[in-house]
């Protein structure tokens, strides 16, 4: 169930990840060719928020927390954020449960 | 849940402050290994003079030492090709990355010893020199023909090259007795069918009533031990730090001391890649220290450019004069214990990583990295189909795809991603800090402490750990609860699905 739900989470990351770099395309040539101060002080800021987030393990590990806990802390808001999408997904599959009923 | 922010830190800091700081494990070999001692070796500066070497060169070093610390410099070889001195070389580099530096023998006055020795026709560079005492025999195979070969140790002087792993010996030298040629050894090769005397299948026969050195111990087998380092690049400044424990201990012989570990660092620049692979090949040394254990390493490149990082442990014992001088006594009387022989029972290899030093920040660690055999360690190769779920690859593959082109605003965007797609898979496994401090210079390396904990913490860390996942248990049980209860709210949207 648990691997289910995270394969659904990353199935939508994924998809928000294309959408944004979509959405985000002409913003960044723009930025990229008109700006290019502006591209390298947000490279700087993507590079901080990697090196917090490579951080992230060190302090989960110097709070003595379980890495069992951190599983079920992101178990449960994956579940929880994802639960619109599975009812909605629950619904439609009904539905065309019930069109193609004989 | 706020309250918990603040607890965990402040319950964290108290199991460190009460808990034992270090204990170092005591091996039960301790008691019964005896330190060897080292080998005295020579190096000349030879010039070749009309073809010829010449047999007064001045003498630039005699020291103490293992083969070890003996025949790092790479430039510490007598051949007549450059291909031969590649290959002795790489034979030489071998016994850096396996550690298992010991000694033929020890120099005495009673060895029949006169000076000669070899030179480098081609670089007239300088080479070591090691005196083997009467009546020790060397027998070795040729690498290439196969063929037989004992060389008789009327005073011989050498080089030599022991690989443990494949048993492998690269052995050039002269007779002292007959101050011949450096060419005595080639020659002697040459006789055999082979131009390049390089040796495999060592045995060192030794008089019964022979007092040196013992012959060198087999390796293998034992519980391997390689520096676990962590490392950070910024810019073209190198800084790495080993954070090993619990390192066996080396009992000193009467009178001696022992110094403690010392982590021999080593800096090689890329200058050369092979053709197949584009491995990079023959790497030069740019910079050379050996350190006490705890001491940071720290050196700036020159040159942006594609380096190794290799790290070697020794330990240096030190003749204890109790501060009383003695005439007799040679001053600074310290070698390198061979460890090979010392702790036979372990393994002493060495640990080398790449970095790419261009300019960018990065840093790593070897206890995070996979090593092979020799030693050499490299991140693991992140590959999206080894993930378990169709999601996680999908994830994977997109952001793979996508990574290599990031710029603007969705480089910020898509570190958060990357976090969060990362926590919910359960991948954040802990990996070594190194914190640059400001106005110092300095890095402080901050290691992951729950093994310092389950180590130290003991009952106390379960009942903590308890604790914590309780409470988060229950949390996320109220958090369900109130999710079931929304249900039921004619507000919610979510109750569209309970009619169904």
């Amino acid at each position: 169930m648990s691997d289910t739900i995270s394969s659904i989470f990353n199935i939508i990351m994924g998809i928000v990840f294309v959408l944004v770099k979509l959405v985000l395309f002409p913003i960044d040539v723009l930025i990229k060719n008109a700006l290019p101060g502006l591209n390298e002080a947000l490279g700087n800021v993507g590079d901080f928020l990697t090196l917090v987030g490579s951080g992230l393990g060190w302090a989960i590990s110097a709070a003595g927390i379980p890495y069992s806990v951190i599983a079920l802390i992101g178990t449960y808001y994956i579940f929880k954020l994802t639960l619109p999408i599975n009812i909605w997904v629950i619904k439609l599959a009904i539905k065309w449960f019930r069109v193609f009923k004989p | 849940m706020k309250k918990l922010l603040y607890i965990l830190p402040i319950l964290a800091v108290a199991i460190s402050l009460f808990t034992p700081l270090t204990t170092y494990a005591v091996s039960d070999y301790d008691a019964v290994i005896k330190p060897s001692k080292s080998t005295m070796v020579t190096s000349y500066d030879w010039t070749a003079s009309g073809g010829v070497c010449a047999t007064n060169s001045p003498q630039i070093n005699e020291v103490q030492m293992t083969w070890g610390s003996m025949i790092l410099d790479a430039d510490n070889y007598y051949g007549s090709a450059a291909s031969y001195a590649d290959d002795v070389i790489t034979l030489f580099n071998a016994q850096l990355e396996n550690g298992q530096g010991w000694s033929v023998s020890e120099y005495t006055a009673n060895s029949p010893y006169t000076s000669v020795g070899g030179c480098d026709m081609n670089t007239g560079d300088h080479y070591v020199k090691v005196s083997i005492s009467d009546d020790v025999n060397l027998e070795f195979t040729d690498l290439y023909s196969s063929h037989q070969l004992t060389a008789y140790g009327n005073g011989y002087d050498v080089f030599i090259h022991y690989r443990s792993d494949t048993a492998a010996l690269a052995i050039v030298g002269v007779n002292a007795y007959t101050s011949a040629s450096p060419q005595f050894i080639q020659q002697q090769a040459y006789t055999n069918g082979n131009e390049n005397p390089l040796f495999i299948n060592f045995n060192i026969t030794y008089p019964e009533e022979y007092e040196g050195e013992h012959p060198p111990s087999s390796s293998g087998g034992g519980t391997p031990i390689k520096p676990e380092f962590e490392y950070r690049v910024l810019n073209k400044q190198v800084n790495a730090r080993d954070y090993t424990q619990d390192l066996p201990v080396v009992t000193p012989d009467e009178g001696y001391t022992i110094q403690g570990y010392s982590v021999e660092w080593q800096l090689l620049k890329c200058t050369t890649y092979t053709e197949v692979g584009n491995i990079c090949n023959d790497p030069d040394q740019v910079e050379y220290k050996i350190l006490p254990q705890e001491q940071e390493f720290g050196f700036q490149v020159a040159d942006y450019a594609d380096y190794h990082l290799v790290a070697d442990y020794l330990v240096q014992e030190c003749y204890d004069y109790d501060g009383i001088p003695d005439e007799d006594a040679t001053p600074d009387y310290c070698f390198y214990v061979d460890l090979g022989s010392e702790l036979p029972e372990y393994d002493f290899t060495s640990s080398t990583v790449h970095l790419k030093i261009d300019g960018s920040a990065s840093s790593g660690s070897t206890s995070t990295f996979e090593c092979d055999v020799s030693g050499f360690c490299q991140a693991p190769q992140f590959n999206c189909e080894d993930m378990l779920d169709f999601g996680s690859k999908f994830n994977c593959n997109i952001q793979k795809d996508f990574n290599n082109d990031q710029y603007g605003l969705t480089q910020v965007i898509a570190a958060p991603i990357s976090i969060l797609t990362n926590l919910s898979n359960s991948s954040y496994g802990c990996s070594p800090i190194l914190l640059p401090l400001p106005f110092v210079d300095s890095i402080i390396p901050l290691p992951c402490l729950n093994e310092f904990y389950e180590d130290h913490g003991g009952e106390l860390y379960s009942v903590y750990q308890t604790i914590v996942s309780g409470i988060v248990a229950y949390y996320v049980l109220l958090g369900l609860l109130a999710m079931v209860k929304g249900f039921k709210d004619p507000q919610n949207d979510r109750i569209e699905a309970l009619k169904l």
